[in-house]
């Protein structure tokens, strides 16, 4: 794979990318108001759940339904973001981009991916939210390394290698 | 090769007598034979000479003989030297340089006595019998690059095809070499008088390319891993991670 990066990074314009695709399971919507899952992603290279971040350039939310519903979104990184964590966050706000009025105290649940990106590797995790918080719960869930799956077909409750502990991507 | 066969030298009592009337020869042969000027030193050195080739022969030091009598000649231009110049050719079985040294006798020396004379045709007629020759076919035609070889030694070419040789009996080699093909060697034995055919192909080698062949060569193959190269980047790039969802996010 290393191999296969530097060749890339040798032809021009050959893009070094990796991708997470993150499957979410939505809760159902049970209040009375329209309310849509915003979610917003950064790398820990560069950011932490401790400051605010932008909401320009990024994914409208998917509106809730009354029935529980699964969205993907392919989370693509580039090189820099590597060897960090992708961190998550999912607010419940009242418009698609989180910006009206009251938006900025909605509750929201946080994730981290622990270490999801390969060069040229596509990894998979899954994250699901059974009900709508009442609050924001500031602790995020976590999905270990090892549960990021990628690289190895079949099944396997763990994508690391046994020897050395190396992730399959790796 | 015979080189025990012996032939009887002129005498040096003969000799002797003839040097003392030593005369000039204009002959332009094979031994050289004195200017006219051939000054009383010449002589002494000649007769002198001629004694010491008598005795290396008498010995069978036919080489040292040769170099004598040739030398004795070349000072005297007497025939007697000359006469046996050409026998220790026949007693070293050159039986080529023999039979062209009696000839200059016969041809340089017409007043030769009737006995001397006749030694000389019988001689000549026996040597120039055992002359073999190597009748050499399938030649190029004649070039700067094409050189043949008889015995290790250049052969002149005229252009005469196919190409006759006289030679000496006895084991000869014949190589021809020419420039961008293996070079031909033939060995054997040739017989007496014998008339040997060669018949020579020349194998081209294996084609080397000229310099600029190799560098268009070089270029060409320089240009398609360059192409090869950018067809397999422009690969990877449309075979590259793309999002499997519509919902793409950028990591920031």
């Amino acid at each position: 794979m290393k191999t296969l990066s530097l060749l890339c990074l040798l032809a021009v314009g050959c893009v070094d990318n990796a991708i997470l695709e993150l499957e979410v399971d939505l809760p159902p919507n049970t209040t009375d108001e329209t309310l849509y899952a915003f979610l917003q992603t950064r790398s820990s290279v560069m950011s932490d759940f401790e400051e605010e971040w932008a909401t320009q350039g990024l994914l409208d939310g998917f509106e809730l339904g009354t029935e529980p519903t699964t969205q993907a979104i392919s989370i693509v990184a580039d090189p820099t973001d590597y060897p960090g964590d992708a961190l998550f966050r999912l607010t419940f706000c009242g418009t698609p981009r989180c910006d009206g009025i009251g938006d900025d105290v909605r509750a929201q649940v946080r994730l981290v991916v622990e270490h999801p990106f390969y060069s040229l590797a596509r990894t998979r995790a899954r994250w699901t939210v059974p009900t709508l918080p009442e609050m924001t719960i500031e602790t995020p869930e976590r999905i270990e390394r090892c549960q990021v799956e990628g690289c190895r077909e079949g099944t396997t409750s763990s994508y690391c290698r046994e020897g050395d502990g190396t992730h399959f991507c790796e | 090769m015979n080189h025990s066969k012996r032939t009887p030298l002129l005498a040096l009592v003969t000799c002797v007598a003839a040097l003392s009337v030593a005369s000039a020869s204009s002959a332009q042969s094979r031994v050289v034979v004195p200017g006219p000027d051939g000054s009383t030193s010449d002589i002494g050195r000649a007769r002198d000479q001629f004694a010491s080739g008598t005795s290396a022969a008498e010995e069978g030091r036919w080489v040292d003989a040769l170099a004598a009598f040739r030398e004795s000649y070349r000072l005297s231009g007497i025939a007697a030297a000359l006469y046996n110049t050409a026998t220790t050719y026949r007693s070293l079985g050159r039986y080529l340089d023999s039979r062209d040294t009696f000839d200059q006798l016969l041809r340089d020396h017409p007043d030769l006595g009737e006995e001397m004379a006749g030694d000389a045709r019988r001689f000549r007629a026996e040597v120039g019998a055992r002359v073999a020759s190597l009748e050499v076919q399938g030649l190029p035609e004649p070039g700067d690059d094409l050189r043949l070889r008889l015995d290790g030694s250049l052969v002149p070419d005229a252009g005469d095809r196919p190409l006759v040789l006289e030679i000496d009996p006895g084991p000869r080699a014949f190589g021809v070499d020419r420039e961008r093909f293996e070079s031909f060697l033939w060995e054997g034995q040739v017989a007496d008088g014998a008339r040997e055919r060669i018949s020579v192909a020349l194998v081209p080698l294996p084609v080397s390319g000229p310099r600029t062949g190799r560098i268009v060569l070089f270029l060409v193959l320089g240009a398609v891993l360059v192409a090869g190269g950018i067809t397999a980047a422009l690969l990877l790039r449309q075979d590259g991670l793309q999002p499997e969802s519509m919902n793409v996010l950028e990591l920031r």
